[in-house]
């Protein structure tokens, strides 16, 4: 039986006080690795920098962000969840462009690091504001 | 220095003590929150207990182990410096010795976390010193060095001192996991000099060619019917400018099982229910996973989606109330706990409908990306399901038809023509679990010798388990989800036809409920040091058994530069369209222009005279196989091929010359190139 994401009133009160740091963090990151991501592939910068920017942004972006922005989850159920359906959403978008004959690998990457970085600000600019952003 | 001791009202210390009550949170963890002593916190907490009755207010083990812990740290003094938190152990001794003021706790958390980067530094630096060519029988630990073992014992060390301590101190155990990881998975990817894995550099190949063309070959590889993973790899690839997805073979372990890290701790928490216990659990993962299954592949990412598909059903949809079967239901544990309400299931529907995409996609990529991760997940969702441990009843059923759904689209291709390679292992559970037998009868005795560490290692974990689902009976972990959870993917081996490749399988998928209830073994012990001494001689002993029983078939395993080579100088020379071939299997092959060459495999059975190859008529019948092609045909024989009929076949290294002796003896094969034991040889046309 499982109790690690059982939320008494006690327990949300100590959630929503940390909210809005883990919004803040992990909205930060988001908007970092995605920014970045997007400047090295414009750039065609050598795969040595630009490959570990785009990996780790496909990992972390767009589910982790996008799952924050929803109050009921745990950071911990962010982060496991949001993982494996990044991990998964690269896989099936692979897929879907392989099955379709629209191969545009790269432009299709700029498209989930653009939906990445805007969810991620969205993090941000609510978190600065006080409110927690609607989902 | 004034000093005063911290006074707390009424309504203090009722919020504190509902807190616990109510939350289910460790004590320690509420205390640290609050930023009051733990100990006090308990005395609090027994009090209220107390008020309310012995009944429920009994403490079980855990807690009576818990609370003798706070107590020994209770023994520092009560006596609080002006506004400052109570100093314990070394900080406090240095406080008082000196009258300073006390340093920041985070001081410490980091002295304390430079043990396991000690550890981490000195563990990679004697492994740039092994040399490759110590490898021997017993695999790569006859190429390690002393200072690698050393290093392992000092991480050891650090994360049993670091887990004894009755306050987890967390840094330090998750620092400990990750630094075991990086030290056991990149000790092969230092040493060697290609990445290891002929497997893997298959799989890198067909990356490539996904990457070039946008497109995939069903009718060239059974690969290609479950392209997923080939096409998530190939457009992060594409995307991230990388020229050749070779380079990301030789620390995939390492990064993926680092990310099977988190869902593997939320796993155990929430069977185990216990923080401290988690830990213990993830610690021995690395351990135990000795399988080989986590190398550049599609089921290495399958079982991460397998795992957190697991933490969404148990974790958001996690239930106590609908087993099918009410006695097992898990009874409630007579801690003083309430059972924990409702609300932390779905509140909305926009909640659930996010779990539900967040559960649809990991089905889709799992279904489109192994052949064999959703069958283990189907059965063990719907065995949990049985047990009353997940509300998502209907889930199975949905998950068997996204399965189906796809064999029945996107593997026609396979489908048709290998129904009985799908269900020929129907109901063979004897076959599927001793499939390959020969292999073991027929290996040298040092490879015997390996699989013997093995399957020790696999009786070690199973017995330890079965111990800890008896042991676990008066804890609050949930042992019936992780028997569940151990069982039902080795049961589930007897529904494919994988042979014992899908025995090594099985264990793989039962280990996260295996290791939960491994756990609950240890940790079963009355009192610390009795489990202490467990903990330690366990990992002792898990540490030798992993370095064999992992890289104990690295003699063959390993890809020598020679080996790359003749490959690479082989694509130069054979026109396309030609068939190639190996001595035995595994060849580092088909890496390069995926679908432009045709592979036959070597059965050498089918040569055996007393049961070893006749060189005389296998040297015919491969002339005699690659001559039907008219683009020509060519034979490749590499040092590792040699090695692996000498570990797994018993046939001796002799054997190898005498069938290259016949090759041209018999002028039906040209020597067209040798380098370094690898030699590629051209089949000649009939006069």
């Amino acid at each position: 039986m499982i109790t690690a994401s059982h939320s008494s009133p006690a327990d949300r009160e100590g959630r929503q006080y940390g909210l809005r740091e883990q919004r803040l963090a992990i909205g930060a990151i988001a908007v970092a690795l995605s920014a970045a991501s997007i400047v090295l592939i414009a750039a065609s910068a050598p795969w040595q920098i630009r490959f570990p920017f785009v990996a780790a942004a496909a990992l972390f972006g767009p589910a982790i962000p996008a799952l924050r922005l929803r109050p009921e989850l745990s950071l911990g159920q962010c982060l496991v969840f949001g993982m494996g359906a990044d991990v998964a959403l690269q896989m099936l978008v692979g897929l879907a462009l392989v099955l379709w004959h629209i191969w545009a690998p790269v432009a299709v990457s700029l498209g989930l690091l653009v939906i990445t970085l805007a969810v991620g600000l969205k993090l941000l600019v609510g978190s600065t504001r006080g409110s927690p952003p609607r989902a | 220095m004034a000093q005063t001791r911290r006074e707390f009202d009424a309504d203090f210390r009722e919020s504190a003590v509902r807190l616990v009550r109510e939350t289910g949170k460790p004590i320690a963890q509420v205390a640290q929150d609050l930023g009051v002593n733990a100990g006090t916190l308990r005395n609090w907490v027994n009090a209220d207990k107390r008020r309310r009755g012995n009944g429920p207010g009994a403490l079980d083990e855990d807690e009576r182990a818990e609370m003798a812990g706070l107590q020994r740290e209770d023994a520092e003094p009560a006596i609080e410096p002006d506004g400052l938190k109570p100093l314990h152990g070394f900080s406090g001794v240095l406080t008082r010795a000196r009258g300073i003021r006390p340093l920041p706790p985070f001081i410490f958390t980091l002295g304390r976390c430079a043990f396991p980067l000690a550890a981490l530094a000195i563990g990679l630096l004697s492994l740039t010193t092994a040399r490759e060519s110590a490898t021997g029988q017993y695999g790569l630990i006859q190429a390690l060095p002393p200072l690698y073992f050393v290093s392992l014992g000092i991480l050891a060390i650090s994360f049993i001192y670091a887990w004894r301590s009755p306050q987890p101190r967390f840094p330090e155990l998750i620092l400990g996991v990750i630094c075991l990881v990086v030290l056991l998975q990149s000790a092969p990817g230092i040493i060697e000099s290609e990445p290891r894995f002929q497997i893997a550099w298959l799989h890198a190949g067909f990356t490539n060619f996904v990457a070039r063309t946008g497109r995939v070959l069903p009718k060239l590889d059974t690969r290609f019917s479950w392209p997923s993973f080939f096409t998530g790899m190939a457009l992060l690839a594409r995307a991230g400018g990388l020229p050749d997805a070779i380079l990301l073979i030789r620390y995939w372990p390492v990064v993926i099982n680092l990310l099977y890290l988190p869902p593997l701790y939320m796993l155990a928490k929430l069977v185990l229910r216990d923080a401290k216990k988690a830990m213990l659990a993830i610690w021995l993962f690395p351990f135990a996973n000795w399988v080989g299954q986590d190398y550049y592949s599609p089921q290495s990412v399958a079982y991460l989606l397998y795992l957190v598909l697991l933490c969404v059903v148990l974790g958001p949809y996690g239930a106590n109330r609908k087993a099918m079967i009410p006695r097992f239901r898990r009874k409630p544990v007579d801690n003083g706990q309430e059972e924990p309400p409702d609300d932390w299931h779905p509140q909305s529907p926009a909640h659930a409908l996010t779990l539900l995409l967040i559960m649809l996609a990991l089905c889709a990529a799992m279904d489109t990306g192994h052949q064999l991760t959703p069958v283990f997940a189907v059965a063990t969702v719907a065995v949990l399901v049985f047990f009353g441990r997940t509300r998502l009843l209907a889930w199975p059923g949905v998950m068997a038809l996204l399965a189906a759904g796809w064999i029945c689209y996107g593997a026609i291709s396979f489908w048709i023509g290998h129904i009985s390679a799908v269900f020929g292992g129907l109901g063979s559970v004897g076959g599927n679990y001793t499939g390959d037998l020969h292999l073991r009868l027929h290996a040298s005795a040092a490879h015997r010798q390996v699989n013997d560490v093995r399957l020790l290692l696999v009786a070690v974990i199973c017995a330890l388990a079965v111990i800890g689902f008896f042991a676990g009976r008066k804890m609050r972990a949930d042992r019936t989800a992780a028997a569940v959870m151990m069982v039902t993917p080795l049961l589930t081996i007897a529904v494919q036809s994988y042979g014992s490749e899908g025995g090594l399988r099985g264990f793989l998928f039962s280990l996260p409920g295996a290791l939960c209830l491994v756990t609950m073994a240890l940790t079963s012990a009355r009192g610390q040091k009795p489990r202490l001494i467990l903990v330690g001689a366990l990992t002792a002993a898990l540490i030798p058994a992993f370095l064999i029983a992992r890289w104990g078939n690295e003699i063959f395993e390993r890809v020598l530069p020679a080996d790359i080579s003749a490959a690479t100088a082989l694509y130069k020379v054979a026109p396309r369209g030609s068939t190639i071939m190996s001595l035995t299997s595994p060849a580092t092959l088909d890496f390069i222009d995926i679908g432009q060459y045709k592979y036959r495999s070597t059965n050498l059975d089918r040569f055996a005279i007393g049961g070893i190859p006749d060189p005389t008529r296998l040297a015919r019948g491969l002339a005699s196989i690659l001559r039907e092609n008219p683009h020509g045909g060519f034979l490749i024989i590499t040092r590792s091929q040699l090695e692996s009929a000498q570990a797994n076949s018993g046939l001796s290294l002799s054997w190898g010359a005498d069938v290259e002796r016949q090759l041209t003896g018999l002028h039906l094969f040209r020597l067209i190139y040798s380098r370094s034991a690898s030699k590629i040889y051209q089949v000649v046309e009939r006069p």
